[in-house]
């Protein structure tokens, strides 16, 4: 810190990072990848004049060389017109997330025991052609310190399960997919039922028809309504974008942008859930937010220079997808807060139109305030009932409409471990929400 | 040498076969937003992956750090232990005779300064300001150095440097109420082949062009595809439906089309990983199988999928050279770079446009399903084309057609070749059902 402030820079940020993790893919009862490994890295990341640096050191022998490598990067992107204040809050403390039974001291071989079974529940049901089952567990400590102050430590362990079924009937392949995964040990996966639900899913699809193209009345399920919400409002809500004129949402703080009765927030705080943590990658402590209270636009995510240049307080949303990479603006556990609707009353109010479920992945252009998501596939509902059963289809909406269009939402909320992207980043997110009755967005069917 | 060191140590800790892979890379990344240089990094890392092997047991183990080679491959080794047996393993790849690559290494990537990427990078940043309407500019740009070592006790001894670029540009406009984005981006190993000034004036001009714009309704219409709207969809031809491995699981709608027509007759797809100076070109693949070219879709007709060494040996057939991997995995199977070859089916861009009423794509991050071959996505940056001209940008429009109907229905292919992501053809057209809610 001191050699860095004696170079002149503005703000020095250390962050320290030791993984360890494991990888094992099973495919049709047969270990195709079975890996472990162990990394560390101390990233510099310094200050000067509004221009950031950035550099990576393998060991604290090479700290010397890496932070006037990240002073001489942070003097390249420096801008007078750019300079800030760095009067940012300091945070101590330290966080520990091990679980019951800690993945790392697991034995691999009951690890590939856990993999196995999921595989036989899967292959047991008729029509299932080709099962996947994947676990990646790891082990993450990272320590923070910055010229502020802030020393903040974390020892999580994150698990990961998933399952990709394909089914064959007839000349027809159908896949499905599903997880699940959260912070603490093993027991997280154990007794899971991801491989049951992917094949029954991936079956029943060797029916399923095109959905019909074109605008309808639908039923989101929590799967698809959370990645939905992580779509249509989580990323226009990133301040980076607010700030840079990149967001539909800029401008828009204190305005409606939906129905009273929809509440939607960020939440790395909850216990447990794989999109988790209790200090941001600079170190700053988490905590729950809204970005919609009662239908109105009420926060935005951000890092430390972000908060500094809307004037709010930091919300502990900068993340890095691992030592190399500088922290961005990101998304936790972002969800739609529970109604009082239950599924069967949703279902008799739409009468005619589609239940789409189950999410493969959605990305959003924020600027134009459009986004598209796609479903696993769902239903088509006549007369109050579920009738035809669908095929996989993209679904696209427009930001600022589409929670003015969400006419009720469920009573029972859930949660679904994914992984976002963001400037070739990826990390843990959790997306979640009720079931969801929506008017007008457009299916995207043959 | 480390991956030796590993290698040695997993054999004498027990392997029978034990093969490394490592790859040291310095990366100088810009980042810019709103048009201003805001990071600015620069890293070098290692890191090293160790397959070992017992029978027909295989573990790997990986790390960047502590990099002690002894130990990676001591863990590959109880990971391989650990492991039950793979009934379809046959064996780790055999050495092979490569003939090095020339055009992979571009001495003005591996000797560049922080400096010298920025100047280029704040060029193409300052060609998208080509309005006041343009409200903002971000960006990235990569410059990657690195160097690949492969070595296995079975033989495998090669090692290349290579180097690339990556840069991508986005753009927002704002004119009142009207808003409008813009992209652009390209990636190659020969810095020369990059224009910035051209990148981000495209990028601007999408961004204005986008301002006005429009809902379609449900319609069966002609869909012009650009290359840079392709990536994630021709090649994924090659890369997911061709790729061996998805084929023996049957995961593939190519599964069990081997030998039959899967596309016009005029219409042949090509996987080449000896291109000059494209992205996916190397003298050898992650396993170190000399690159190759593989006529995958020959005059319509399925041919050939493309190849690890594991997947080839499963099918008692030859690597394809088509082995990719990071130093933390097991070799998956991933396309090089993808040709589409149709001669008698080229047009200039006047003859692509010559429609009445259709939709021009410029970008879409949607690729088709696997098991059906039916893609479903969204036009995220389309124009509505009438009577041969652009039109308004089009708003929440979602394009619908299987990739069998698209092959086979192909209208025509533009002469305007250019490299995008993996794949390296021009314009196409098709006809597709195109959802909005208008």
């Amino acid at each position: 810190m001191s050699a860095g402030l004696e170079l002149g820079a503005d703000f020095i940020e250390l962050r320290e990072e030791r993984s360890l993790s494991t990888i094992i893919r099973v495919v049709d009862g047969v270990i195709r990848e079975l890996s472990s490994g162990d990394e560390l890295r101390i990233s510099v990341r310094t200050l000067y004049n509004g221009g950031w640096g950035f550099s990576v050191a393998g060991s604290e022998e090479e700290l010397d060389i890496a932070l006037k490598e990240s002073f001489k990067m942070a003097k390249l992107s420096s801008n007078w017109s750019s300079k800030f204040e760095v009067d940012w809050p300091s945070f101590k403390g330290g966080y520990e997330v091990l679980g019951r039974e800690p993945a790392w001291e697991v034995p691999l071989e009951r690890k590939i025991s856990i993999l196995m079974e999921q595989h036989k529940i899967a292959s047991s049901i008729k029509g299932v052609k080709n099962t996947n089952i994947h676990l990646v567990d790891s082990l993450k400590e990272t320590r923070v310190i910055n010229s502020l102050g802030t020393d903040t430590r974390q020892k999580i362990s994150r698990v990961r399960i998933s399952s990709y079924i394909f089914a064959h009937e007839s000349g027809i392949t159908e896949a499905a997919f599903e997880s699940k995964g959260g912070l603490g040990g093993i027991e997280i996966i154990e007794g899971t039922e991801v491989a049951e639900k992917a094949a029954k899913r991936a079956v029943e699809a060797l029916s399923a028809v095109p959905a019909p193209p074109g605008k309808h009345r639908a039923i989101l399920d929590p799967k698809l309504a959370g990645v939905f919400i992580h779509e249509a409002f989580g990323h226009a809500a990133e301040g980076d974008a607010v700030l840079n004129d990149e967001s539909i949402l800029a401008g828009m703080m204190g305005k409606s942008v939906g129905a009273p009765s929809i509440n939607v927030s960020d939440d790395p705080t909850i216990e447990g859930l794989y999109g988790s943590y209790r200090y941001d990658d600079e170190g700053t402590e988490a905590r729950k937010k809204y970005i919609v209270k009662g239908g109105v636009l009420s926060g935005y995510l951000t890092n430390l220079e972000v908060s500094k240049k809307l004037g709010i307080e930091p919300t502990g949303n900068a993340r890095s997808m691992d030592f190399s990479n500088p922290p961005e603006v990101r998304m936790s556990n972002t969800f739609i807060e529970a109604g009082d609707w239950s599924f069967e009353e949703m279902l008799s109010e739409v009468k005619e139109g589609i239940y789409a479920i189950g999410s493969l992945y959605g990305y959003t252009d924020p600027a134009k305030g459009q986004f598209m998501f796609k479903a696993e596939g769902g239903w088509l509902i006549e007369k109050g009932e579920l009738k035809k059963r669908l095929r996989e289809v993209a679904i696209t909406g427009m930001t600022l409409e589409v929670l003015h269009n969400v006419e009720a939402i469920g009573k029972e909320l859930s949660h679904d471990p994914g992984s976002c992207g963001k400037k070739h980043q990826w990390v843990p997110v959790t997306t979640g929400s009720p079931h969801i009755m929506v008017s007008g967005i457009v299916f995207g069917g043959r | 040498m480390l991956v030796e060191e590993a290698v040695r140590s997993a054999i004498r800790n027990g392997a029978e076969e034990a093969e490394g892979f490592e790859i040291s890379m310095r990366r100088i990344s810009l980042s810019v937003e709103k048009g201003i240089l805001k990071t600015a990094s620069s890293t070098r890392e290692t890191g090293l992956g160790v397959r070992a092997v017992i029978g027909k047991k295989l573990g790997i183990a990986f790390a960047t750090n502590p990099l002690d080679g002894h130990f990676v491959g001591k863990r590959a080794f109880i990971n391989a232990k650990a492991s039950p047996e793979d009934p379809n393993f046959h064996s780790l790849p055999d050495p092979h005779e490569v003939a090095p690559l020339d055009c992979i290494l571009d001495p003005k990537i591996r000797d560049a300064e922080v400096e010298d990427a920025s100047s280029l990078f704040m060029e193409s940043i300052e060609a998208a300001k080509i309005s006041p309407s343009v409200v903002s500019v971000s960006g990235m740009f990569d410059l990657i150095y690195s160097e690949v070592s492969i070595f296995s006790s079975r033989g495998v001894d090669v090692k290349e440097s290579r180097t690339s670029y990556h840069i991508f540009l986005e753009v927002s406009a704002k004119d009142g109420d009207r808003r409008g984005s813009g992209f652009n981006f390209s990636d190659g190993r020969k810095l020369d082949s990059l224009d910035p000034e051209r990148l981000g004036r495209e990028a601007g001009e999408i961004a204005i062009r986008s301002l006005d714009s429009m809902k379609i309704g449900v319609e069966e219409l002609p869909v012009i595809f650009k290359p840079k709207s392709l990536p994630g969809i021709i090649p994924f031809i090659i890369d997911e439906a061709a790729n061996a491995e998805n084929l023996q699981y049957g995961r593939s709608f190519l599964t069990g089309r081997l030998s039959t027509q899967v596309a016009r007759e005029e219409v042949s797809l090509i996987d080449d990983g000896r291109i000059p100076w494209l992205i996916g070109s190397s003298s050898f693949d992650d396993e170190g199988i000399p690159k190759s070219r593989t006529a995958v879709i020959d005059n319509g007709i399925f041919r050939s999928p493309i190849y690890n060494w594991y997947a080839a040996k499963r099918d008692g057939r030859e690597s394809t050279g088509n082995a990719s991997r990071d130093y933390k995995r097991a070799p998956s199977i991933s396309a090089n770079n993808v040709l589409l070859h149709a001669p008698k089916l080229e047009m200039s861009e006047d003859e692509l446009m010559d429609v009445s009423r259709g939709i021009l794509v410029l970008y879409t991050g949607d690729t088709p399903n696997l098991a059906t071959g039916e893609f479903s996505g969204m036009a995220e940056t389309a124009f509505l084309i009438e009577r041969g001209e652009v039109k308004k940008s089009l708003r929440q429009t979602g394009i619908a057609f299987t990739i069998e109907d698209a092959l086979k229905g192909l209208e025509g292919v533009g002469r305007d070749i250019e490299p995008a992501g993996s794949y390296y053809g021009g314009s196409i057209r098709i006809r597709a059902r195109v959802s909005g809610p208008g």
